[in-house]
């Protein structure tokens, strides 16, 4: 009876699961390879932001330091308040939050599953292992490695897909104010996903209209959708106006709306036209590195499938593809406008704002080049002449700009080659080159399952991803978190320094060439308020006297000025602390 | 304050291993009660070589023949001062704070050590695992083909 039930049920459930538990293993390794290096912020004003809603739900006073921020939505927040509430230690409280992402990501590769398998009619077997190759593109492990929102928002976006998917199939009322209400909270996650938003929206409608044309269920709808769109707005400005009540309005306008409209006003100047272009070409050649052209044989695959959809004329046909195609051009479209002004060459290729719809792009992508249909040689003319087009688009404005350096971490997706060492034509024509490289690899091996029909060859797409995670893994994260370390060691000197020496000392943090580190100094000491003044007033003892801490940026130009004042410094990370042993000046 | 506490742990560890009791030709960690001269004779006649503050500690040597003089050297130089002028070095509290310090200091040292231990070690096992699980993930596919090949059926689709 127990071997019947091993054999008929366990057995026969593992062996049509074997991708899946591959997958969850090795996602269940890269956890336990990567939390001991993990100790804080990356990517740093933009963590800070998402934990500092949870600290002011919490009670803590951090105002002086998100007064050098910008607006941060508040969406991630829930999730991040009950972490930092339980865990009273910075880097414990870290990792939760990233042990939290990796469930999530754990989430999503069986939410995208259940997409391939729904939506691309495929094998369950199938669906796993080409999930299991998208979910492990780079940018998805790496982001998981931080606390930025983007792995909650690809979570919700696939999650988004699901739910239209099924509204499609099924439609009814509940279904359609659950899709809303998550567009809503996704909305609170991050604004850029107003797009995302804006096309369900417009899509429901439209498959409504092409159903039954209930006015009653029109109308309906139309009043939904506004009632929670209007509710995350008022939601998000409430929840802001608590938080950022002492910011410069100028430097809170970098992420709102408020701070977009001069830019699409430049996109209407002569300039503005050919960077918004250029702009455009950037992102899309991002997506066709970082996905290896799997992007685009999966954006000419959606493209197929939505067109033949279209000539239907009935039902929902086609409008699941027309969901993924308008929401990735809306995102590269919100992606171009935010950064038109380009402040470094990462603002040309930031791929940031759409990696989060590339496992479905790289999924699809890979279905349409092992599908049995044929036009495969119009893909690849399209792939080619595309890359090879958006290429010269990108180096050509590339070197016309006036601008140094390239930080990579948000256009991670294509920066396998270092781009410090570099100089930006030769980094892009590097990066191109290593793109070509890797698309050959994943075509050839795509073409050897094709021969083979054996999906276990795919396990070597998978693997390459996993190479690439690792390598950018060691670029981007580790060695931020190094510097993490060595600021959370000096917060926890500063933590005894202020129970030995007395505790109603103040910490103030001389605010020196914008080092956003600061905010992991506030969230590692979060009892404390840190003050923050500025080098004036530091140095004319108008803002510390002998018994403050006083923690500079390293490379701050006071230093040697304030030496004279304070007899002890320690030097940890990005800072210098100088603090008397008595209470008065040395 | 720090520095202060350190050298006179180097100087009271120095005097231990000196062997310090208060016998004659033997060591004792001093501190002058005023400001004091060091003489070049015991004999407050000769010239004084040099001045030491109030409160200064220093090693102070028993001589015998003399019992109103302690020899000292201090920065060097070998002289005689008065024996009124000094007292047994009573800051033992600043010296156990001192220690107290340094020991708290080691073994949070130890720990961070003890906890970078652990991590390396975490560290290098996933990272096996890893390396591992993607070099399996490529020989599952390359013998996945070779396979197909030695069967002849590379044309299944």
């Amino acid at each position: 009876m127990l071997y019947y039930f091993v054999e008929k049920h366990l057995l026969k459930r593992i062996r049509q699961s074997r991708y899946a538990a591959v997958y969850y293993t090795v996602l269940f390794s890269l956890f336990h390879f990567s939390i001991f290096k993990l100790y804080g912020f990356s990517i740093f004003p933009d963590e800070f932001g998402y934990w500092a809603y949870a600290a002011k739900a919490a009670g803590y006073d951090w105002s002086e330091v998100v007064s050098l921020c910008s607006f941060y939505s508040c969406g991630y927040s829930f999730f991040l308040f009950p972490i930092f509430r339980f865990c009273n230690d910075a880097v414990t409280a870290y990792r939760t939050a990233v042990a939290l992402n990796f469930i999530l990501v754990g989430a999503a590769y069986w939410i995208l599953c259940r997409i391939g398998s729904l939506f691309m009619h495929e094998q369950g077997e199938d669906s796993q292992i080409r999930s299991a190759i998208a979910m492990f593109y780079p940018a998805v492990i790496l982001y998981a490695q931080t606390t930025m929102a983007e792995t909650l928002l690809m979570t919700g976006y696939l999650f988004v897909l699901m739910l239209f998917e099924r509204y499609l199939r099924k439609p009814g009322c509940l279904a359609m104010i659950l899709i809303l209400a998550v567009n809503s909270y996704m909305y609170l996650v991050h604004m850029r996903t107003i797009g995302i938003f804006a096309v369900c929206a417009g899509l429901m409608f439209l498959a409504e209209v092409r159903n039954d044309r209930d006015y009653r269920k029109l109308l309906f709808m139309i009043i939904m959708t506004l009632v929670s769109l209007f509710a995350a707005v008022l939601f998000k400005k409430w929840m802001s106006a608590s938080l950022y009540q002492n910011v410069d309005q100028e430097l809170y306008a970098v992420n709102t709306y408020g701070g977009q409209f001069e830019k699409i006003r430049y996109i209407f100047s002569k300039d503005g036209i050919a960077a918004f272009v250029a702009g455009l070409c950037g992102k899309v050649l991002y997506m066709g590195i970082a996905t290896y052209g799997t992007a685009y044989w999966g954006i000419c695959f959606l493209v197929k499938k939505c067109c033949e959809g279209i000539h239907c004329k009935k039902g929902s046909a086609g409008l699941v593809e027309a969901f993924i195609l308008l929401t990735v051009l809306s995102q590269i479209v919100i992606s171009t406008v935010y950064n038109v002004i380009p402040d470094s060459y990462d603002s040309i290729t930031f791929g940031r704002y759409h990696d989060h719809i590339m496992p479905v792009l790289i999924m699809s992508g890979i279905t349409g080049i092992t599908c049995r249909s044929g036009r495969k040689k119009g893909y690849l003319l399209i792939t080619g002449l595309s890359f090879a087009v958006f290429t010269a688009v990108v180096l050509d404005y590339a070197g016309g700009l006036d601008i140094i350096g390239i930080k990579g971490y948000f256009m991670i997706g294509m920066c396998l080659v270092e781009p410090g060492t570099l100089n930006t034509v030769r980094f892009y024509m590097i990066s191109c080159l290593t793109g070509i490289l890797c698309m050959c690899f994943f075509s050839f091996i795509l073409f050897l399952y094709k021969r083979s029909g054996s999906r276990s060859v795919l396990c070597m797409l998978a693997a390459l991803q996993l190479l690439a995670v690792l390598r950018l893994g060691n670029q981007y994260i580790y060695p931020f978190n190094r510097l993490a370390r060595q600021d959370i060691g000096l917060a926890q000197k500063m933590e005894k320094l202020i129970e030995s020496k007395g505790p109603g000392r103040q910490i103030t943090y001389v605010d020196y060439n914008d080092i956003s580190a600061i905010g992991l100094m506030q969230f590692a000491l979060r009892d404390k308020t840190i003050k923050v003044v500025s080098e004036e007033q530091c140095i004319s003892g108008e803002a510390v006297d002998g018994e403050t801490l006083v923690l500079l940026g390293a490379g701050d130009p006071i230093w040697e000025e304030l030496q004279k004042k304070y007899g002890n410094e320690i030097f940890g990370g990005h800072f210098v602390l100088l603090y008397n042993d008595e209470e008065t000046w040395k | 304050m720090n520095r202060k506490i350190v050298s006179l742990l180097a100087l009271l560890i120095m005097a231990v291993s000196l062997g310090m009791t208060v016998r004659a030709g033997e060591q004792v960690l001093m501190e002058t009660v005023k400001e004091t001269d060091i003489y070049e004779k015991a004999d407050t006649g000769s010239s004084v070589l040099a001045t030491l503050e109030q409160g200064q500690p220093v090693i102070c040597c028993e001589v015998s023949g003399s019992d109103g003089w302690y020899e000292i050297t201090y920065q060097g130089t070998k002289g005689y001062a008065l024996r009124s002028d000094f007292e047994l070095y009573g800051d033992m509290d600043g010296i156990d704070e001192g220690f107290r310090d340094i020991q708290e200091e080691n073994l949070e040292q130890f720990e961070q050590i003890q906890e970078e231990q652990l991590e390396r070690k975490s560290e290098s096992f996933w990272g096996g695992v890893m390396a591992v699980l993607i070099e399996l993930m490529f020989a599952i596919g390359i013998f996945t083909v070779l396979r197909k090949m030695k069967k002849g059926n590379m044309d299944a689709q």
